[in-house]
């Protein structure tokens, strides 16, 4: 009741305040005038009665002060007049109010910004039921126990069936697979990722479908694994968000299945790719497949902690190590939160982002301090004047705050208009491909409420102290001394200030300049393929009409034989593709060039004694096409390349690279050597000729060692998992200019060959390869981006104190430029402050970055974290911008007219 | 003579008081103190307007301009039922605290 009587009031007093104040100005004028009327009475003068009165009052400004600030809620009203106050003195000084506002705007924008990448990638909880209960099962061998490598289908099982820890656990595998909404649709077009999982897998992540169901019956493969579940993606773009598709026939690699659900918006498993779902097949027959396909995932049961699962895991590693000895002796079992196995590729390099904008907020604080202060001691007057009014020093505190706060609204709301701008151009990279969870960046209520609460922070810091120095001061020399000649108290605060800006500045410049080295170096690591004029795209044939299955093998692989018109049809394609004008020359190849080796195989050389660690390192194996090398420009060292006369008729042929040559016969020459494949039913094979080294990724900088076999001879009859890489061939096209305007004809030669086949996944070698360095470019972009602000603002910093030293000593030097000092001397006098401020920030900077440039190491490529030639650039080129920002100010001193200076008072 | 300060807690007290024997502006209260107080007391009116605000702020009194006795606009303050309560209890805990203070000092 009573704090809603006050509440009222409060509000009556700022609704109704001029009334208020009008009111308050009639009570005091009836006071004095009834305190003179009884001097008068008592014989005095009106004038002397009138002025004994005011006397009485003790000053009518300074009463109604106090009566302002006794009353409930006054500090509603100060606030606000304070925040009018400050308004129209940022109105009376727009360059101060403008650098101020940037400042911040570039700190609190950059800070927002990278926080909504972290805060959608990094503290967003997973959108599974109580996601920290959710572990990946990891095995990995003994001795490199961070591994992450799947379970095979054996381990998988003992995982589910033996442990006690887990209430759930399922596994799912990658497979690419085309959806043909239209069931009469055999080809369905572009293959897209899908993941197949075990009915057990759902119940792991507690999600349900939006629509229909899950998969429930994996108890019986063979129905399960013609049902289907939609991604909401998939849903929405191929099925148009149609409510009805539960049920709808589609076609999955050209097999019938059943649409029975649609996932929610955002749901993913480890991969965000991901399209769709199918049920895993799997019999007693691929049981004891040796493949590690299967990633585990497993929920806790309640009250079971991480170590319990861990010491259980261990055991069961170690029993499967004796049962199954051929997959698993030597390997470990591993748990990991699903959480770590999402952001452990992105967690450092987002919190070192964070770290950095932390920092140059801190500078961009540093800065707003650093004109508070000289902004504060111009305004000394002001100050004292009001304090001689009756204003109290916390009253003063309390509008120098206001008019803090106000700047850093201001900062704050052009801080996020930056950070929605800087967003915008970073999505529009498509950070997706590497970056997790990337598709989730926005600025939702809880990146505002960051920006608000940074934005608070950093209001108290830079508001607080500068109202701290003016409070100290007393009124009187204030008034009295308008313009000072040094003396000024909190210039040292000033000076550390920009000191540490320096060296902040420089340890942020200087991680960046690491970075971008690595990346140059990064970019110059060609891989040796001449990409320029190459255009890549892909060729699939369907399945049903060029594979015939022929069981199962011993191992438990499904066996199949191919078509021989396989073979014919690529290279008839191949033979078209070159007929098309403009295009110099086509090769073909399973396995797309300038990218991981696909298939890792052993080589042996035989007659040739095994060297010690031979068959320690896979073997990239690569299937290609006659003039393979002449096309991506790959120099063929000695003897020939693969041509149309090696077939399977003729005599198996390989050709090896300069790697491989030298570790399987140092020093003597390979031509003519026979090798043997370890891969299904591959004979042996006679080197013809060795290439030159071609780096798989341009993160590679050691070459591995690569054999290549023709397409033509691969043996037809094969296994389950070949048959897809088997169908799916890329096609390299070498054109004379451009090949972005032959694409059409191109299309049409391959529709020529085989109509119902499709070209997609179309790319310029060139794009492709720069691709690989994007998501690098585009997190150095960002950092860059942020020390460069940093530096920016510190050198604005820098400029800002001189610039202000020499404002305030305009008449100290115009007194030394009339009693006749030099030149040099008066540039000394101004330079050499700053001049000493810098060095003690450089020499700090550089420490500092010693200390901490270690923490990028795993970030860096090619270059050492203490690199002396980055170290010494960056240093010396903000040495220079540092000096430039004192010398311009330092000019304008030499140019100040002593009689002018003098005059100024 | 030298003046007393007001003791801390005291004054709203007092004004309270000499507002439940009748209406009274603030040049009043402030006469009116000073003569009760047989001229120890001389309230500054730099304290003694920001309690008559808080007071009437927080209900205990209302005030109303009316002409005075010779003619002059002021503003009367006169006590609410809030303020009547709050006078008894106030008098009434200063009585106890006086006649505490008065047996420490009387007894010692």
């Amino acid at each position: 009741m009573k704090l809603l009587h006050r509440l009222a009031s409060v509000v009556r007093w700022i609704a109704h305040r001029n009334k208020a104040e009008q009111d308050l100005d009639d009570e005091l004028q009836s006071f004095v005038d009834m305190a003179a009327a009884d001097q008068i009475r008592d014989g005095t003068t009106p004038a002397e009665a009138r002025r004994r009165a005011m006397i009485q009052l003790g000053g009518v400004e300074p009463t109604k002060e106090r009566v302002r600030t006794a009353r409930h809620g006054a500090w509603i009203d100060e606030f606000w007049r304070d925040v009018l106050h400050g308004l129209r003195q940022l109105r009376r000084a727009p360059v101060f109010a403008v650098t101020v506002v940037v400042t911040l705007a570039l700190g609190i924008g950059a800070n927002t910004l990278a926080f909504s990448i972290v805060h959608a990638v990094l503290v967003r909880e997973l959108p599974y039921r109580n996601p920290d209960r959710i572990v990946l099962v990891w095995f990995s061998p003994s001795d490199e126990p961070d591994e992450r490598a799947g379970a095979t289908l054996q381990n998988y099982f003992a995982v589910r069936d033996r442990s006690q820890a887990f209430e759930f656990v399922g596994s799912t595998s990658s497979i690419q697979a085309s959806i043909a909404v239209d069931p009469d649709d055999v080809a369905g077009g572009e293959p897209v990722a899908g993941q197949r999982v075990h009915a057990t897998f759902p119940p792991v992540f507690g999600v349900q479908p939006v629509l229909g169901t899950w998969f429930t019956d994996a108890d019986d493969p063979a129905t399960a694994a013609r049902k289907l579940v939609l991604s909401h993606r998939l849903w929405q773009q191929r099925f148009g968000g149609d409510p009805t598709v539960i049920g709808r026939l589609v076609r999955v690699d050209g097999q019938e299945a059943t649409v029975i659900g649609v996932m929610p918006e955002g749901f993913e498993i480890l991969n965000g790719e991901t399209q769709f779902w199918t049920a895993s097949r799997w019999s007693e027959a691929t049981m004891a497949s040796p493949s590690r396909m299967l990633v585990v995932a497993a929920r806790l049961k309640p009250g079971v902690t991480m170590q319990q699962a861990q010491a259980e895991m261990n055991v069961l590693a170690g029993n499967l190590a004796r049962e199954f000895p051929q997959t698993n002796k030597g390997w470990g079992i591993h748990l990991e939160p699903v959480y770590d196995a999402y952001t452990w590729r992105a967690r450092r390099p987002l919190l070192l982002l964070q770290g950095v904008v932390a920092l140059v907020l801190l500078i961009a604080c540093a800065n707003v301090i650093g004109l508070l202060l000289a902004r504060a001691s111009t305004r000394q007057q002001e100050f004292a004047m009001r304090m001689a009014l009756g204003s109290s020093r916390g009253r003063l505190v309390r509008q120098l705050f206001a008019e803090s706060v106000l700047l850093a609204c201001i900062g704050c709301v052009c801080g996020v208009a930056l950070a929605f701008a800087g967003l915008r151009a970073f999505m529009a990279q498509n950070p997706m491909t590497w970056l997790p969870r990337a598709d989730g960046i926005t600025l939702d209520a809880g990146v505002l409420t960051f920006a608000v609460v940074v934005s608070a922070a950093s209001s108290i810091l830079f508001g607080l102290l500068p109202s701290w120095t003016v409070s100290r001061r007393t009124p009187t020399p204030a008034i009295k001394r308008t313009t000072g000649v040094g003396g000024v108290p909190h210039h040292q605060l000033r000076g550390a200030l920009v000191s540490s800006q320096v060296a902040v500045a420089l340890v942020l410049l200087i991680a960046a300049g690491l970075l971008v080295n690595s990346i140059v170096r990064l970019s110059l690591n060609r891989p040796g393929i001449d990409p320029t004029n190459l255009l890549a795209f892909q060729v699939r044939l369907p399945l049903g009409e060029m594979v015939t299955p022929t069981g199962r093998d011993a191992g438990g692989f499904f066996t199949m034989k191919f078509s021989p018109r396989v073979s014919q049809i690529f290279s008839q394609i191949q033979e078209r593709l070159s007929a098309v004008p403009g295009v110099q020359s086509v090769a073909a190849s399973v396995v797309a060039p300038a990218t991981p080796a696909q298939f890792q195989i052993s080589v042996s050389a035989i007659g040739q004694p095994q060297a010690a660690d031979q068959g320690s390192e896979p073997i990239g194996w690569f299937p290609v096409s006659p003039d393979y090398f002449r096309t991506l420009g790959v120099a063929v060292v000695r003897g020939r390349e693969f041509t149309k006369s090696d077939s399977l008729a003729s005599t198996q042929v390989a050709v090896v690279n300069e790697t491989l040559a030298r570790r399987l016969w140092p020093g003597e020459d390979p031509i003519g050597r026979e090798i043997t494949i370890d891969f299904v039913n591959d004979p042996p094979r006679q080197v013809v000729g060795v290439v030159a080294d071609v780096r798989e990724t341009s993160r590679q900088r050691d070459f591995a060692p690569h054999v290549f076999v023709p397409d033509a001879q691969l043996p037809l009859a094969s296994r389950g998992w070949f048959q897809s890489p088997r169908l799916t061939m890329t096609y390299l096209v070498r054109t004379s200019t451009d090949p972005q305007p032959l694409v059409g004809s191109l299309r049409s030669a391959v529709s020529e060959v085989y109509r119902s086949q499709p070209i997609y996944g179309i790319k310029m070698m060139e794009d492709a390869m720069a691709e690989q360095l994007a998501s690098w470019e585009q997190y150095l972009m960002l950092l860059g981006a942020f020390a460069a602000i940093a530096a920016v603002l510190t050198i604005v910093g820098v400029y800002g104190l001189v610039a202000y030293g020499v404002g305030r000593r305009t008449q100290e030097i115009g007194i030394r430029r009339a009693l006749g000092a030099s030149t040099s001397a008066v540039l000394r006098l101004v330079l050499r402050q700053g001049f000493i401020l810098i060095s003690i920030g450089l020499a700090v900077g550089v420490t500092g970055s010693l200390a901490v440039t270690r923490i990028l190491q795993g970030l860096l490529w090619g270059v050492s974290p203490t690199d002396p030639l980055t170290f010494a650039l960056v240093t010396v080129s903000l040495a220079a911008a540092a000096l430039l920002a004192c010398y311009v100010p330092a000019r304008r001193a030499l140019g100040i007219n002593p009689i002018a200076a003098l005059r100024v008072e | 003579m030298e003046k007393l300060d007001v003791p801390q807690g005291t004054l709203d007290l007092m004004i309270l008081t000499i507002l439940a024997r009748e209406p009274m502006h603030g040049y009043g209260i402030s006469q009116r103190l000073a003569v009760l107080s047989h001229d120890h007391f001389h309230v500054n009116p730099g304290s003694l307007f920001p309690s008559l605000y808080r007071l009437e702020q927080d209900g205990k009194l209302k005030a109303e301009w009316r002409t005075s006795e010779n003619n002059r606009r002021a503003k009367y303050y006169r006590l609410t039922p809030a303020g009547k309560r709050q006078l008894e209890q106030q008098r009434e805990r200063w009585n106890r605290a006086s006649f505490a203070v008065t047996s420490v000092l009387e007894g010692a």
